[in-house]
């Protein structure tokens, strides 16, 4: 089979990482990307820090420099709407209507995904998500003027919008319909301490509840009334509710769709033959089955677009599910959370060191496999080895992990055995 | 070649002078946990081994960080631009050593100090020194094969090596 060409829908973490890692393993061939936005977009967890008026727009998107001089060639503002089912041509459009069919000897699915809207919205009404760098820079614009901003949902995203807007002369409200904050990641006592930060900088944090009705207000700015009966006015309206990958178009292309995403196995290859899949669009299935996990996050997409990279170059790569985790930082304090959700109720450590330090630490058969912790400078590279490593630990070193008192552990003395997270 | 922060276990004596050397360095304040430079207790007391960043040739970080923040020096070591810094902690997650932190909002991780280390300085035992990558393979595996010798002439009942017509 010739490998000619390679061509990567989508150029965000997951695109750009599978084109470098690509050349990085010595393929000479032709790789072709296919991107929507006609600028290089910022990357997401730059977002906030644009908004913030800590990174500027191009100084964010830096990275994509290095697709000039890995020899790669990008077709931007072309959006990819029809993959053949019999032939290896993937159709794109551009907005001012052209369109091209691109051949592929491989292909790599890596769309990203794009942000809920909650019914209570009107559809085709301008709400941001901060999802695109143009979001980005009308949201500084208006910490610039020191508006009122409502921010909705309690995600980490809206969790480090209003961490950093607050403090900058915004009016800013975080509404969310969960009992605490970032609750997909973080247990009740953690996301009390990074509600506690949040109202400590100025935001008013509303948990618990819901929208009702919204109407306009001038051109971005909304009358919110909430389920409790109270009403807000807002200059601005962030809806921050979670992503879900826009897939639609593959529907009839062979190419085997999930409950959300692209289904794949752990190296990354859909049920269409030399067709992979990876970043916010991809759904692993580990065992085959209808339906997997996606992994929402920067570090799981270039994990991920390794994997895609050595499965097309033939190095009979896998991907490693457990290697991920998230970190939030909010001010000075981190918020991590590693391992599977359900996991972390079967709690065997738990340690609460002064207002601001806590940790919340899963064992099964002495081994780490599952963590929240809170707290100032983190172990985090510690506490993902061992659950990486499925490594050994005393009571003692437990102890001192969840107080913060321990920095290494010398895995050469302890057992080691496979991972069972 | 690439530089990196030499130790030599033997020497140390835990007294953990690098770590407030580096934490004043970094953030103004004598604050242990804050320092990119971190004392291993090894065997519970037996020894001690300091434990700073590798300066990974093929480094996870720099590969990671979504504002390319992570440089290599044309001296060879990577070090933290705190102004493209984001804080967003990827790179703390995929070190494999664990020795990236977020402090303060920013990464922060051994630079050798610009190339003059403080804690190599002020190390009382001078346990510490920089020193290129290759240098300290062959030290190590030249120490290896010290030990190894020493080790079959204590069996041979300090004979030494036996050689062969």
């Amino acid at each position: 089979m010739s490998l000619d060409r390679v061509v990567v829908v989508g150029c965000g973490a997951a695109g750009l990482a599978v084109c470098r890692e690509l050349r990085a393993r010595g393929y000479d061939g032709n790789i072709i990307v296919v991107e929507q936005s006609s600028v290089p977009p910022v990357p997401k967890p730059a977002l906030v820090s644009v908004v913030a008026g800590r990174l500027e727009p191009s100084q964010a998107s830096q990275r994509y420099h290095q697709l000039r001089t890995l020899g790669v060639q990008v077709l931007w503002g072309y959006r990819a709407v029809e993959l053949a089912h019999h032939e290896d041509c993937v159709v794109a459009r551009c907005a001012q209507g052209g369109q091209v069919c691109i051949e592929w000897d491989a292909l790599v699915l890596a769309v990203g995904a794009r942000p809920v809207l909650p019914a209570v919205f009107e559809a085709g009404r301008q709400v941001l998500h901060l999802h695109t760098r143009a979001e980005a820079v009308m949201l500084r614009e208006l910490v610039r003027r020191h508006g009122s901003l409502v921010i909705v949902g309690g995600g980490p995203i809206a969790c480090k919008l209003g961490c950093e807007l607050a403090p900058r002369g915004c009016r800013v409200t975080v509404i969310s319909a969960s009992p605490w904050l970032m609750a997909r990641m973080l247990d009740g006592e953690a996301g009390y301490l990074a509600a506690r930060v949040l109202t400590n900088r100025g935001v008013d944090v509303r948990l618990g509840t819901e929208l009702s009705a919204v109407q306009p207000r001038g051109n971005t700015g909304a009358i919110l009334k909430l389920k409790t009966g109270d009403t807000l006015a807002a200059d601005c309206v962030v809806v921050a509710k979670g992503q879900r990958p826009d897939v639609r178009w593959l529907q009839d292309s062979g190419v085997r769709l999930g409950r959300e995403g692209i289904l794949t196995d752990l190296e990354m290859k859909t049920s269409r033959d030399r067709v992979w899949a990876c970043g916010d669009c991809a759904e692993v299935a580990a065992t085959g089955g209808a339906t997997g996990v996606r992994f929402g996050s920067w570090s799981a997409a270039v994990n991920q677009a390794r994997v895609v990279a050595g499965s097309i170059l033939g190095l009979g790569t896998s991907y490693c599910p457990h290697a991920g985790g998230n970190v939030v930082t909010l001010g000075a304090t981190q918020f991590v959370a590693f391992g599977r959700s359900e996991q972390r109720t079967g709690i065997r450590v738990l340690a609460r060191r002064g207002p601001d330090r806590y940790a919340r630490l899963t064992l099964r058969r002495s081994r780490l496999v599952a963590a929240v912790m809170v707290g100032e400078a983190l172990p985090v590279g510690l506490v993902r080895h061992l659950i990486l490593r499925g490594t050994l630990l005393s009571e003692d070193e437990l102890c001192a992990l969840a107080a913060g008192d321990l920095d290494y552990i010398v895995i050469g003395r302890h057992e080691r055995g496979d991972c069972d997270v | 070649m690439a530089q990196v922060l030499a130790v030599d276990p033997r020497r140390c004596t835990g007294c953990r002078t690098c770590e407030l050397v580096c934490s004043h360095a970094k953030t103004g304040q004598f604050r242990p946990t804050q320092s990119a430079i971190r004392r291993v207790t090894v065997l519970d007391d037996l020894g001690f081994q300091p434990w700073c960043c590798l300066q990974c040739t093929d480094a996870e970080c720099v590969q990671v960080c979504p504002v390319q923040a992570i440089r290599r020096t044309p001296e060879g070591w990577l070090e933290v631009d705190p102004d493209s810094c984001i804080g967003c902690s990827l790179c703390s997650l995929v070190c494999p050593f664990g020795n990236i932190r977020v402090i303060e909002g920013y990464a922060t991780k051994c630079d050798l100090c610009g190339g003059d280390p403080l804690c190599v300085r002020w190390c009382p035992r001078n346990a510490l020194a920089v020193d290129e990558a290759a240098n300290l393979a062959e030290a190590k595996a030249a120490a290896s094969a010290a030990a190894y010798r020493k080790l079959i002439a204590d069996q041979r009942g300090g004979c030494g090596v036996k050689r062969v017509q």
